[in-house]
């Protein structure tokens, strides 16, 4: 299969000096990970096991200590290859200040979009988030559902192909949950491909071709489709599992 | 470096901080500075062209310096700290584009006070019956020579705010630049009577490395301004140049490798 995210021995240790002592945490370590054009990949783990941090190292917020992120056979960082790259944060982030077509214009031009066609590329995303009718409203009075899908609108703006979402499902009520699975799946059908973190194992289930179990920074376990198809639950037994044996294996 | 991120970034830091709080109520205070000065003015009796003046050109620079100050150190610290900066450097934005677009913008900003303020300084001359044939070169010139001093600070504010990631401190160090900038023609007067070499030392680092405000002093400018005014202000305008570049080099330096 074509690969679109290459991750080679990738290695992120944490370094802080207070009062002349330097302490290490390893965010990430050691992890291998492949991507294939067109496949929805879901990194699940516990609280602190490096989902972010690996995320980040992707999109270039975090430099790594050791190995290589090649995108699109490129190697990262490259400004060129990372606009083919869409970003939605656990928390939507915006200026407060701005009007949502505003803040979508603006991301629209540091996206590369042409001043002549970013006007239009805003109308459709806001369409597509089903924005269209509160594009005027600033930033500061949208609610946290209105702000989800201008996060989402962002990612898309340029039409990427690679979508990093981080924790996309988290917090949402169950409709914004339902909305949200299924403009995943909906994008992942138009040929994006999607890689995404999450806690919640249930929605992962049925939204992953493939899952990645991450733990103290490393990848300790790739499950695919297959193994829990028609099986639901299958997958947190199997992540549980692995935690566990783990653990077990630390101590 | 891409000119388009550059000026799209530019765009939306000038937009937010007309945007801000922060900035209305400056300006609101440039507006009372320059009522005050008025009423000041009163009291010069015969001099009360030029008390309005010199107080509307300190007003405007003090105004301006404010202004710089709280936008420039906050900045991006302040980007950091609600995360925006995430999704504009997870674009193809460079760092330098990044630091480059937004410290113009600012600066687009403050000029948009200092001229508003300029405009009422002007308007409130003009009906006290101030001739701006006679006077109006020197002080227009006074005006961009101020703004020039902010330009600099501005730059040296923003390395602050990046290499010490802390607003309190970038803002103490700003105003401390500033001020010893003002005096570094004592500095050079005390360096010839100093005997001690390592306090001569010191002051000698000081007298290279901080910048001289000296040379974009407007108080000078009515003097030079008989002989070669033109060379004065482009030298002036030259070591501005110059020396925010090497700042703006310096930050950029500081924020290349930060991670967020």
């Amino acid at each position: 299969m074509d690969s679109i995210l290459s991750i080679r021995n990738l290695t992120k240790i944490y370094r802080r000096s207070h009062l002349g002592r330097t302490t290490s945490t390893t965010g990430v370590k050691s992890l291998n990970l492949e991507i294939n054009r067109g496949e929805i990949l879901g990194l699940i783990g516990p609280n602190g096991a490096g989902k972010t941090t690996a995320l980040k190292l992707i999109l270039g917020l975090l430099f790594p200590t050791e190995g290589e992120i090649y995108l699109m056979g490129k190697k990262l960082p490259d400004p060129s290859v990372i606009q083919k790259v869409g970003y939605l944060p656990e928390v939507p982030y915006f200026p407060r200040n701005f009007s949502v077509e505003e803040v979508l214009y603006f991301y629209g031009r540091l996206s590369g979009i042409p001043e002549s066609v970013v006007g239009g590329r805003t109308k459709e995303v806001l369409e597509t988030v089903r924005m269209t009718r509160r594009k005027g409203r600033r930033v500061r009075e949208c609610s946290k559902g209105m702000l989800q899908r201008l996060s989402l609108a962002q990612a898309l703006i340029h039409d990427p192909e690679l979508l990093i979402f981080d924790e996309p499902i988290t917090g949402l009520d169950p409709v914004g949950l339902n909305e949200m699975r299924e403009m995943i799946v909906a994008l992942n059908k138009n040929g994006k491909t999607i890689l995404f973190s999450s806690h919640i194992i249930s929605e992962v289930e049925r939204i992953a071709h493939r899952v990645g179990v991450m733990a103290g920074g490393e990848m300790v376990r790739q499950v695919s489709e297959s193994e829990w198809r028609d099986k639901p639950g299958h997958l947190e037994q199997i992540f549980v599992q692995t935690i566990r044996e783990r653990g077990a294996a630390e101590e | 470096m891409k000119f388009s991120n550059v000026v799209s970034l530019s765009r939306y830091t000038f937009i937010g901080n007309l945007r801000s709080k922060v900035f209305l109520v400056l300006i609101l205070f440039g507006v009372f500075f320059l009522s005050v000065t008025f009423l000041l003015s009163v009291l010069g009796q015969e001099q009360e062209l030029r008390i309005l003046t010199d107080l509307g050109l300190a007003s405007i620079e003090i105004l301006a310096l404010f202004t710089a100050i709280f936008l420039i150190v906050n900045l991006i610290l302040e980007q950091i700290e609600q995360r925006t900066i995430y999704l504009v450097l997870t674009r193809s934005v460079t760092r330098a584009e990044y630091l480059m677009g937004s410290y113009l913008g600012t600066l687009a900003a403050i000029f948009l006070c200092v001229a508003a303020m300029a405009g009422l300084n002007v308007a409130i001359l003009l009906w006290k019956g101030w001739d701006i044939r006679q006077d109006g070169l020197f002080y227009f010139a006074s005006v961009a020579l101020s703004f020039e001093k902010i330009a600099l600070i501005s730059a040296v504010g923003l390395f602050f705010s990046l290499f010490s990631s802390s607003g309190v401190v970038a803002l103490v160090f700003t105003f401390f630049v500033w001020t010893a900038g003002h005096f570094m023609e004592e500095v050079r007067f005390l360096l010839d009577k100093m005997t001690s070499a390592p306090l001569k030392a010191a002051f000698e680092a000081a007298y290279f490395v901080l910048p001289n405000f000296q040379y974009l002093n407007a108080r000078d400018l009515a003097i030079v301004l008989q002989g070669d005014a033109p060379r004065f202000i482009l030298d002036g305008s030259l070591y501005t140049l110059l020396y925010s570049s090497a700042a703006l080099l310096l930050a950029y330096a500081a924020f290349r490798k930060k991670e967020f």
